[in-house]
């Protein structure tokens, strides 16, 4: 994932792009194509990634043995790689949803907030 | 999420085998597929789609690149993973495997650490004596110089005059600093008195040692004056003892014989010189001519850097001969020698210590050749196992680690026990090899000598341990599977095995033997006739200090009224005094001639000491001729004296010596002729030796024995009560039972003794075990054989004739190269013997005996077994 982004924000981006992708396989194992329209479908294709990078994301948490790659059949008879979330997966992806939802609570609390309040505090 | 993938395909698909470039290709191409397939079906044209598609998917190349990326980062993570696995099962297996065979594997180890444990222990020490530098920061250029006595060997030891010193120090180039030092014994205290000896040091002794106080200072040249101030030093444990803490120590006040001198330092317990000493004071003294022949002083001194101890020597030898020229009347013929300091402390030991360490180096070898044939016959034993082993696919990689992992978990273990025995060892071989070794000098385990045994112990186990591994897997198919186990055993192996045994056994020979002489020696040592019966017999010693002693009249008078006093105790049987006990004080020498004897006009130096009368009674030494002084030998009658067996031979051969003249300071007539004793030491060759009534020459300084009844215990306090009934301010020594003294002489013997037997007795263990393991494997291998024999005829007796023979073989093979080496190993050991001949043909005769009966008494379990084999089963099975 050679993007020219901060690495702080990187962090961030590769942190919500892991997370939309063991959120994908929550409901169970699923090829890339399918994780990728499970994305595009639920963000209302509203983020606009090249899907290449989605694999480097899939290997890597399979490195770190938040999901597991096993070789199957895709539903036209194809040879494809069908991931799911381990138990660890799981339970990271719980917890950082959790932490996400906070984030992101805190950030529409800020926004919403009246600037005059702000400026006298 | 609807894929539900057939559980059997996906078996089958995981034994594909893996190349994950393909399989990302594969990843990325079927999502680029499945896009373009998507936008078809909503109408594209085929080739449309697929640009959509790839347009979507963005850079094919740098996705494919970092997926691959992470796969490799994967790939080795899992190998990690999977080397800490293996490795696991590696140590669980071989500590299974180990259990399991218990009693070899406990062998192994015992073996092991008893190699590693002595030799850690002997070289440690070595290290200690003979390698590592003294504690002084200027330790490794620390050297002692000493003027050659008449009629003495020339050593450094020697003491020196400091007129002598003096000059050396002024013209000598090769030093950075000279110092010297002597004893004096001294009274401290004032209302009870306490007898100690102190120090006397130069200045400059404490910058040759490159010593600094540890609070306060030591001594300036100023102090180091005739009538300078009155100062002192005092250590550590002196301070502690004395003032409570170091801090306290320096302004307070010392009363040294009745003097009140100032204490300007303490010096911290590693820079006490000479070892033991509490008390320092400064020399104090100036050169005066006429006392160049008064040798009193110990002199030391540092080398300048890079100046090496032969140049030094080279510029002594020239400076004496020089100051011999200059003062001839005191100098004339006396060369001096100079030598590193550590060998005044090493000295007699190294001897001793070098054959130490021989004899652990021969058990090390032995336990090495132990292992060694232990592995070997462990690995024949398991040659079954491997095969099987091989045949399921293990790799030969893995079967070498395999047993590598066993070997080396079994010298670790080992080696641990082996750490145990050293550290043991270390303090024990310590105290014996330098029975009078410095405080400083400590003896502890050294890691280095302890790295380098086990490595020595371990390579043997584990070279041995993993042979087999490569002979078996180097000719091991499946086919070998059928073949019998006992046909597989490399022939080779049982050579090496039957090899290995008559070394130990050579090398147990040669232990044994010189443990047998080791023990004689310090038995007769130990029994030696010392011309005196140090059983019951309790010592002191007391100086008469004061000017009230100036006079000869009230030195005999004391003394006489204390010997009569303790004579008056209760339990008493005799008590005397005399200048220096023997053993215990060592020994004084005094110029003495004759007239009219075949050694007429030689000035000698003869062994001493002025006695009370009835000192032979009490000391039970024998009156040969003539009679002992009584209290009517006294100043203003005869003087007479009472000479050794020896020096009555010497000096009158043949005849009666009574009523002869002699010159000790003045003349005195012979009224009576003693016993030999061992004056300074239990391996003294008889010397001459005269004593003097203390009566006609009163000395200040003297030792009391006294002779208890059986049982009865000398009290301090009844000892003091007598001595301050004759004077209340007298200092009393420490009472010291006279076999306490023997004791501490033969110590070294003693542990010597005990070390060598220790060793040779587990040489012993472990050749008698290596001979057993040999036969009983051989057995073992050849049951099959045996059994056909047995089948065509062959009798029991006769089995049990041919595996005891074998036996006899191997026994004979390693006494006859265990003698030789014996021999060799007994002439090195000669001149540490006390009484006893190396040479004696009936101790070989008994030690060759010894070993083959062990080794028969080895071979008849295996024997027997061999004999018992049944015909039938042997045919039948494999």
């Amino acid at each position: 994932m050679d993007v020219d982004v901060p690495a702080q924000s990187l962090d961030l981006l590769r942190g919500t792009f892991d997370l939309l992708i063991l959120k994908s396989l929550a409901a169970g194992p699923a090829h890339g194509y399918t994780i990728a329209q499970w994305i595009e479908r639920s963000t209302a294709d509203m983020l606009d990634i090249e899907e290449g990078t989605l694999y480097p994301a899939l290997h890597r948490l399979e490195r770190r043995k938040l999901i597991s790659a096993e070789w199957g059949v895709s539903e036209n008879n194809r040879r494809a790689r069908f991931y799911g979330l381990t138990p660890l997966g799981r339970r990271s992806m719980r917890s950082e949803q959790a932490s996400w939802s906070k984030l992101v609570h805190a950030l529409v609390a800020a926004i919403d907030a009246p600037i005059a309040a702000s400026a006298r505090a | 999420m609807s894929e539900q993938r057939p559980v059997g395909w996906r078996r089958v698909l995981r034994f594909f085998p893996a190349d994950p470039a393909r399989d990302v290709d594969d990843e990325l191409d079927f999502h680029i597929e499945a896009r373009a397939a998507e936008y078809e079906r909503a109408g594209m044209s085929p080739d449309e789609a697929r640009a959509k598609a790839q347009a979507r998917f963005g850079d094919r190349m740098r996705a494919r690149a970092a997926t691959l990326g992470e796969d490799a980062r994967h790939a080795r993570s899992e190998r990690r993973a999977s080397m800490v696995h293996d490795f696991g099962q590696d140590i669980r297996f071989a500590s299974r495997t180990l259990r399991r065979q218990r009693l070899p594997a406990i062998l192994a180890a015992v073996c092991v650490a008893l190699g590693i444990g002595a030799t850690t222990a002997v070289l440690s020490v070595g290290d200690a004596l003979l390698l590592r530098p003294l504690p002084f920061p200027n330790g490794a250029r620390l050297i002692q110089i000493g003027t050659e006595s008449p009629g003495q060997p020339l050593t450094a030891d020697q003491i020196n005059s400091l007129e002598d010193y003096t000059d050396w120090r002024a013209r000598a180039r090769s030093f950075s600093e000279l110092g010297a030092i002597a004893n004096a014994t001294i009274t401290l205290g004032t209302t009870d008195p306490v007898r100690a000896t102190a120090t006397l040091s130069t200045a400059s002794l404490w910058q040759a040692l490159g010593v600094h106080a540890e609070r306060g200072r030591v001594f300036t040249a100023a102090e180091d004056r005739p009538g300078g101030p009155r100062v002192a030093l005092v250590s550590h444990g002196y301070a502690q003892r004395a003032y409570g803490s170091v801090d306290s120590a320096v302004g307070k006040q010392l009363t040294i014989n009745g003097r009140v001198h100032d204490v300007i330092g303490v010096l911290a317990a590693a820079s006490r010189f000479p070892d033991g000493a509490d008390l320092w004071l400064p020399l104090a003294r100036e050169p005066r001519e006429d006392q160049r022949g008064n040798r009193s002083y110990t002199v030391i001194g540092a080398l300048k850097p890079n100046v090496s101890i032969e140049t030094a020597r080279a510029e002594m030898t020239a400076l004496a001969a020089v100051i011999a020229k200059e003062h001839p009347e005191h100098n004339e013929g006396r060369r001096v020698a100079i030598a590193p300091l550590r060998e005044h402390y090493v000295g007699a030991a190294r001897d001793g210590f070098r054959l130490a360490a021989a004899a652990a180096l021969l058990v090390l070898l032995v336990a090495c050749a132990n292992v060694a044939c232990l592995q070997l016959a462990r690995g024949s034993a398991r040659a079954r196992e491997m095969q099987v082993r091989v045949a399921l696919g293990a790799s030969r990689a893995r079967l070498v680690r395999q047993l590598l992992t066993e070997n080396v978990l079994l010298a670790l273990a080992g080696g641990a026990a082996g750490v145990a025995v050293g550290i043991w060892g270390t303090k024990y071989v310590g105290t014996a090899v330098a029975a009078n070794a410095p405080s400083w000098m400590a003896f502890h385990l050294s890691v280095g000598v302890l790295a380098a045994t086990t490595a020595v112990c371990m390579a043997a186990g584990v070279l041995f341990g993993i042979a087999p591994a490569f002979g078996l897997t180097r000719r091991l198919g499946v086919t070998s599977l059928r073949v019998a186990g006992a046909s597989m055993v490399d022939r080779g192996q049982g050579r090496a095995q039957r090899a290995l045994a008559v070394a130990e056994l050579a090398l147990t020979l040669v232990l044994v033997t010189t443990a047998t002489l080791a023990v004689e020696s310090f038995m007769r040592l130990s029994n030696v006739p010392t011309g005196f019966d140090a059983a019951n017999l309790q010592t002191f010693r007391l100086s008469l200090r004061g000017s009230r002693y100036d006079s000869a009249d009230a030195r005999r008078i004391a003394i006489a009224s204390i010997v009569d006093g303790l004579r008056r105790m209760p339990g008493i049987q005799g008590a005397t005094a005399t200048t220096l006990l023997p053993i215990r004080d060592c020994c004084s020498r005094f110029g003495f001639s004759t007239e009219g004897t075949a050694l007429q006009g030689k000035d000698l130096m003869v062994t001493g000491n002025m006695v009370t009368p009835g000192h032979f009674a009490v000391m039970r030494t024998p009156i040969v001729r003539g009679r002992d002084f009584t209290d009517a030998d006294r100043a203003g009658t005869q003087n007479v004296i009472i000479i050794s067996e020896t020096m009555a031979k010497m000096f009158w051969p043949g005849e009666d010596p009574i009523g002869k003249t002699v010159h000790v300071s003045n003349g005195a007539t012979v009224v009576g002729v003693v016993a030999d004793i061992k004056q300074s030491s239990l391996v003294d060759a008889p010397e001459p030796q005269f004593y003097r009534p203390h009566a006609q020459d009163p000395w200040e300084d003297m030792s009391f024995a006294v002779r208890v009844t059986p049982g009865t215990v000398l009290a301090a306090k009844d000892v003091r009560a007598v001595v301050h009934a004759v004077d209340p301010v007298l200092p009393v020594g420490s009472i010291v039972p006279m076999t306490m003294v023997m004791e501490r002489t033969l110590a070294p013997k003693r542990v010597f003794g005990a070390l060598f037997t220790a060793f040779a007795a587990v040489a012993l263990a472990l050749a008698v075990a290596g001979i057993y393991g040999v036969l009983a494997f051989q057995v073992s291998r050849r049951g099959q054989e045996i059994g056909v024999r047995m089948a065509l005829g062959a009798e029991r007796p006769r089995v049990l004739r041919t595996v005891l023979g074998q036996a006899a073989r191997l026994g004979i093979t390693g006494v006859v190269i265990g003698v030789a080496g014996a021999l060799i190993a007994a002439r090195a050991l000669a001149h540490t013997l006390y009484g006893v001949s190396w040479t004696a043909p009936w101790r070989y005769a008994a030690v060759v005996g010894f070993l083959m009966l062990a080794t028969l008494a080895a071979a008849f379990g295996p024997a027997w077994r061999a004999s018992r084999v049944d015909p039938m089963r042997a045919l039948r099975g494999d």
